[in-house]
This record gives structure tokens, C-alpha cells and sequence, in this order.
């Protein structure tokens, strides 16, 4: 096989841009510049020239390999970048999508209308700055279908959402703060952890008092080293607010020093907490069935405890699993925040005048077939 | 001082009356500038597809029979305002210097 110098020269260039431009991209060029190099050297050997002058000839007007490459991957980085952007944009409108139809809810969600509103303004955005990033004029066209789509799925919803927007609420759909939900729930899940402790030796307390109940005279008492809550009568519950180093409980939450506790209609056991020794006595007269059924009431009431904190804070969980742009628009109740959504059309009239002023509208290249 | 983009604003200007594929564009520039335009013809497609990414001109692959296809360029619309900014520079440029040139050349003349 008999190669020409051009034929070794676009495989020099070939050999340099491989892998780096796109393999149509490639060809195209490849195929330019031997269109170009077989005109010129055909031009050379019409003014006189040999075959083979006329092909170097050529080549050294068009320049180096290096040269060239070097030309071509600079522009394509160029496009690369762009290609980024474009899809950095891309994703972002799909994000809002998937979050929005994610939350379309028709049988439970609240009525919510903002959130609907403020998707199309999330789009706007994103299709704002996906314009700007290719350099091109956005076009209305392209919110059409993503719009309608949302627009009509709100209508067949009634406009509803799994999650709720405090800022814009009226009647519908509870009140929630969810920054404010945010800080209980952690107050919340660390105390648990504390009260999980505390409630695990208290109730090992019960069971030891449990096992070694005997009965108590009219004027005994028996020490219970470590409490988590009291009673009164209606289980009104106050719980140990602190704890000492060593576990003890150092406060209450409720002013109530002393609670009497009904274990069921006719027996009635009186605790009296001492604040001084942070201790709580179990006042007699009481059988040994009754200091057991005591313990054993002590030891229910640890476990319901837990089982309420564990149900809250399940709850708490499930309602802060809210999408990220609510999350957003809910950081704090003044409106500022809500004004920052008209960053979206602003970013598309900067994008539209950007494009607009510097013309950049960039045309498509069609095959056609020469008349 | 050089003429900024001066390689875009040719092939626009060259790109202004006619549709023409690469090879020619590079021909006119030089035969029209007498030859006085000189550039490494290897800068001419990176141009070419600066100017048609920014959607100044446009390309369009013509089928020729018996021969290999060719990639025709062409302006547009945008393109053509763009030529109407780089004449305005260039006029500006080239009567600037030139006032200059011809003040110092009538002073020497009147000494």
C-alpha cells in the first residue's frame, strides 16, 4: 500500500488527537483538512510543480502536526466545558422534577399550592442557567412540556403535596417549623440516648426491689437509689431532667415532690421524692404483692417511656424527610428567603440578554444535498 | 498594534457574498490581500468552527457527484452584524492611524 505525504501527515495528527476529540469530530476535521491539503497541492502541480513537491508544499502552508492538535484540543476543551455546564443544568431541572413528582400526593397531602408555584420558578432557574452555560437564547419551548406536565398532574391532584409549607400556611395541614422541628428532634435523640441509660439502671433498680419486696409497715419506707419519672394521680408523668456523674438524677422536670400512683381501683401507693437526697421512698402501709405490683407498674412505665420517645422521634424523623428545596424555602420564617426564588426569572433575563447582546444563537449544521 | 480576531473578521468578510468551502476561504483571503495576508492555513478550521459554534456562520456537508463531499460555510444573519462591528473597529483603526501618519507626514513636508 502506497501512502502520500498527506496520508502520513493526517495520521501524525490523527495519532495526536486519538482519544481527546470525539471520533466524529475527528473524522470531519481529518476529513476537512485532506479536502483542503488534495485542492492545494493540486493547485501547486497545475503551476508547475511535481507530485510529491506539491503535497509538501502544502503541508508546510497548513503547519505542523503539533500545531495543529494543539489548535483542535484547545477547542474542544472549550466544548467539553460547555458540555459540563450543560449537563450540570440538566441534572439541576431534573432534580426539581423528580422532587416535585416525588411529593404530588393525592389522596393525603395538603393543600399546596406554593410548591407547584415554586417548581416552575426552580425550572425557570435551571433552564436559565442551562441556557447560559451553552451560550444559547433559552427558549419558551423547552418549559412547555415539564410545565404542563406538573401543571396538569396538580390539577388532577387538587394541587397537593406530602409535605407542607409553614411559610405560606393558612388553616390546612399542621404548623411545623421545620427548622425548629429540626432542633427538637436532635434535643430530642440525644436525650435519648441519656434517658436510655438512666431508664435501663432504674428499671434494674425495680426488679431488684421487685425480687426482694417483703411487706412494709405503716411507717416503713423503702429507697429506691435512682427514679426517672413520678406520677400523680391522671399519670400526669414528670421525668428526671438531669443526672448527676454517676447516674443519679439531680432534677426533675415538674415542682410536684410527691405523687401516689393507682395500680388499679383499690390499692394506692404513695412515693414521696426527696430532693435533698435525690431519692425516692416507697411509703408504707404496703403488702409484698403491692411493692412487687409497684415495681413491676415502675418497670412498665420505663418501658412505655421508651417506647413514646422511640414513637416521636420516628415521627419526628418521618416528617423532616422532607425534599431539599422545602428544606430550603423552610430554613427560617422571614420571607427573604422566599424572595431569593426570584433569582430563577432573574437568571433567565440575564441568560436571554447575555445570549441576545453577543448573539450567540447557535445554528445547527444540516446535510443537504447539493441541487 | 494588531487588528483583534483579525482571522474571524476575514473569513466573515470573505464568507460576506458567497458560500464557500474552507479551501476556497483560504484562497480568497490570500488572493484578495494580494497575498500580503499570511497565516499558518492549519488556523483557518479552528476559526471556522469558533465562528460556527458562537452561530456566526452556518455548515452544510454538499454531496458532489464523482467527488469527495465538501463542507460549506456560510453567514448568518448574526454574523453579518458581527462584520458590521469589526468594519466600524477597523475603519475607526485605520483613520485613526491615519491621521496621525498624514499630520506627521505634512509637518515634515512643511519643514
Amino acid at each position: 500500500m502506497n501512502l502520500s505525504y498527506i496520508d502520513w501527515y493526517l495520521v501524525e495528527i490523527r495519532r495526536r488527537l486519538h482519544g481527546s476529540l470525539p471520533l466524529d469530530q475527528l473524522n470531519s476535521f481529518e476529513f476537512e483538512t485532506r479536502n483542503h491539503l488534495e485542492c492545494q497541492s493540486e493547485d501547486f502541480v497545475t503551476q508547475g510543480m511535481d507530485q510529491k513537491s506539491a503535497q509538501i508544499a502544502a503541508i508546510e502552508r497548513f503547519g505542523t502536526p503539533e500545531d495543529i492538535a494543539d489548535r483542535c484540543l484547545e477547542s474542544a476543551k472549550k466544548a467539553t466545558n460547555r458540555l459540563v455546564a450543560a449537563i450540570t443544568g440538566l441534572a439541576f431541572i431534573l432534580f426539581v422534577l423528580v422532587n416535585q413528582f416525588t411529593h404530588m400526593n393525592s389522596l393525603n397531602g395538603y393543600s399546596n399550592t406554593f410548591m407547584y408555584g415554586s417548581s416552575m420558578i426552580w425550572l425557570i432557574l435551571g433552564f436559565g442557567l442551562f441556557a447560559l452555560f451553552i451560550g444559547r437564547v433559552p427558549k419558551f419551548r423547552w418549559f412547555l412540556l415539564p410545565a404542563v406536565t406538573i401543571l396538569a398532574l396538580g390539577t388532577i391532584t387538587g394541587y397537593k403535596s406530602t409535605f407542607y409549607v409553614p411559610v405560606f400556611s393558612s388553616s390546612s395541614g399542621p404548623s411545623i417549623n421545620y427548622a425548629e422541628l429540626h432542633q427538637r428532634y436532635s434535643r430530642l435523640k440525644s436525650e435519648h440516648y441519656q434517658f436510655e441509660t438512666v431508664e435501663h439502671q432504674a428499671a434494674e433498680d425495680w426488679r431488684g426491689v421487685k425480687a426482694n419486696a417483703k411487706d412494709l409497715g405503716r411507717n416503713a419506707t423503702l429507697t429506691i437509689p435512682r427514679i426517672v419519672y413520678t406520677s400523680r394521680p391522671g399519670s400526669m408523668v414528670y421525668y428526671a431532667s438531669s443526672y448527676g456523674p454517676n447516674g443519679e438524677i439531680s432534677g426533675t422536670a415538674g415542682e410536684d415532690r410527691s405523687a401516689t400512683v393507682f395500680l388499679d381501683n383499690s390499692v394506692k401507693i404513695a412515693f414521696q421524692y426527696m430532693p435533698i437526697r435525690k431519692e425516692l421512698l416507697l411509703v408504707g402501709p404496703l403488702s409484698k404483692l403491692d411493692v412487687q405490683k409497684a415495681a413491676q407498674s415502675r418497670i412498665n412505665e420505663v418501658q412505655t417511656r421508651r417506647l413514646w420517645r422511640d414513637s416521636v422521634l420516628g415521627g419526628m424523623q418521618k416528617s423532616l424527610n422532607i425534599p431539599v428545596s422545602a428544606r430550603i424555602i423552610s430554613l427560617t420564617s422571614n420571607k427573604f428567603w422566599q424572595y431569593l426564588f426570584f433569582v430563577g426569572p432573574l437568571s433567565y433575563c440575564v441568560a436571554y440578554f447575555v445570549t441576545r447582546v453577543r448573539g450567540r444563537v447557535r445554528v445547527k449544521t444540516s446535510k443537504m444535498k447539493l441541487a | 498594534m494588531a487588528f483583534k480576531g483579525d482571522l474571524e473578521a476575514l473569513i466573515l468578510a470573505v464568507l460576506a457574498d458567497h458560500a464557500l468551502h474552507g479551501y476556497e476561504i483560504s484562497k480568497r483571503i490570500r488572493s484578495q490581500s494580494q497575498e500580503v495576508l499570511k497565516y499558518g492555513e492549519g488556523q483557518l478550521y479552528p476559526a471556522l468552527h469558533k465562528l460556527e459554534e458562537a452561530g456566526f456562520i452556518e455548515a452544510e456537508w454538499m454531496l458532489q457527484d464523482g467527488k469527495p463531499d465538501r463542507k460549506v460555510y456560510s453567514i448568518t444573519p448574526n454574523g453579518r452584524e458581527e462584520l458590521d462591528r469589526h468594519r466600524t473597529a477597523w475603519t475607526k483603526f485605520v483613520s485613526g492611524v491615519g491621521g496621525i501618519f498624514t499630520s506627521k507626514a505634512i509637518a515634515k513636508e512643511a519643514k
